[in-house]
């Protein structure tokens, strides 16, 4: 068994650990459920106020637990970073609109977004490792990265994300109004904020929930909260459907696979900027 | 009533008054951790310093969110006239 640092911390945690950590993530996921349960039911306002208020809470419970461990361990870290879909979506609901003339649409929220994943992306929150162009979240599965055949996995992400993008295009409600036809570049600020923000839980979140949880179920949680905070962000944007959500789920997870194995994040990126321009160019051309 | 019409008159002139209470949220946010920032400064030692960092950190994000609401009613201001 290798003694590298890296590979070690990747090692399944201890029954004591997760049984801990139990309660604290599902009375997380009740708040983001009944955070956007709010925001359908109860306006905007009233669900960014409830989005404000879990990230005020969750930042004072990053101090609180970085003071009592002495910034050892990882409950501040995981504090920090479950603080990260708050504040996506209280910016995703709050920051005001891309204008040009009488066209709007939800877009600026990418540069906080961008300030977030520049802040955080460093150590000591998340490990030195972590980088644009391949970062080895596990270093166990990317020993074949020089090969061609990761080579053509590095290609094959964007490609099937554009094919999901196709899928999820031709599966947008019919009946649905259009988006007015705005200029290129606010479909172009929208296709960046939407890789901002993966790139952010790519290269934040799933490091930290990596080294929790060990590399599948920190893939996996990592891709039901960007699942999750994607979709109503695209909510905001398109139509939904059935067909949409499945699809945002299924590049979620792809982009997660894709991640853990190593693979450039920069194919990533690249590969959710074209799902979200196939999305959007659907909408416009309806 | 003077005070009254002035800000009414200062509200009309930047635009403010057609702006959604929801852009307001994230700078209610930044106020708030701001002030406890402030407050967390006043005391001394290695883990109000920390505590100071961490919420210097989570306020970025909301600063920047604060500047893209500025340059758009800036923008919107000169636009108009």
């Amino acid at each position: 068994m290798s003694t590298d640092s890296a590979v070690a911390y990747l090692q399944p945690p201890t029954s004591s650990v997760l049984a801990g950590l139990a309660r604290p993530t599902v009375a997380y996921v009740a708040a983001l459920i009944i955070a956007e349960a709010i925001v359908r039911i109860g306006g905007s306002f009233a669900g960014a106020a409830c989005y404000a208020l879990g990230f005020i809470v969750l930042v004072n419970v990053t101090v609180l637990a970085y003071r009592r461990f002495d910034g050892e361990g990882l409950r501040w870290r995981l504090a920090a970073a479950a603080g990260v879909p708050f504040l996506d979506r209280l910016l995703v609901l709050s920051v005001p609109p891309f204008t040009w003339g009488t066209f709007e649409i939800s877009a600026l929220w990418g540069l906080p977004l961008l300030a977030t994943a520049i802040t955080l992306g460093r150590p000591p929150l998340v490990p030195p490792s972590a980088g644009l162009l391949g970062h080895p979240v596990s270093r166990a599965w990317f020993t074949r990265q020089n090969s061609p055949r990761s080579w053509i996995l590095t290609v094959q992400v964007p490609i099937t994300a554009l094919c999901l993008g196709v899928i999820a295009a031709v599966s947008l409600p019919q009946n649905a109004p259009p988006i007015e036809g705005g200029p290129p570049i606010a479909v172009a600020a929208v296709v960046f904020a939407f890789c901002v923000q993966e790139s952010l839980y790519r290269l934040v979140i799933q490091p930290i929930t990596a080294e929790v949880w060990g590399d599948r179920i920190g893939m996996l949680t990592t891709s039901a909260l960007l699942a999750f905070t994607s979709i109503t962000a695209l909510y905001e944007l398109v139509p939904m459907g059935f067909g949409v959500v499945l699809a945002g789920i299924a590049v979620s997870l792809l982009f997660g696979l894709s991640t853990v194995r190593g693979l450039p994040i920069a194919g990533v990126i690249l590969g959710r900027g074209l799902f979200t321009f196939c999305l959007l160019c659907a909408s416009i051309l309806q | 009533m003077t005070a009254a019409i002035a800000l009414t008159s200062v509200l009309g002139t930047l635009g403010l008054r057609h702006l959604s209470p929801l852009y307001f949220l994230p700078l209610m946010a930044l106020l708030f951790l701001l002030l406890e920032r402030e407050l967390i400064r006043a005391f001394s030692g290695p883990g109000a310093r920390a505590a100071s960092r961490i919420l210097g950190i989570a306020t970025l994000p909301l600063l920047v969110s604060f500047a893209v609401l500025v340059v758009l009613r800036l923008s919107y201001i000169f636009g108009r006239s």
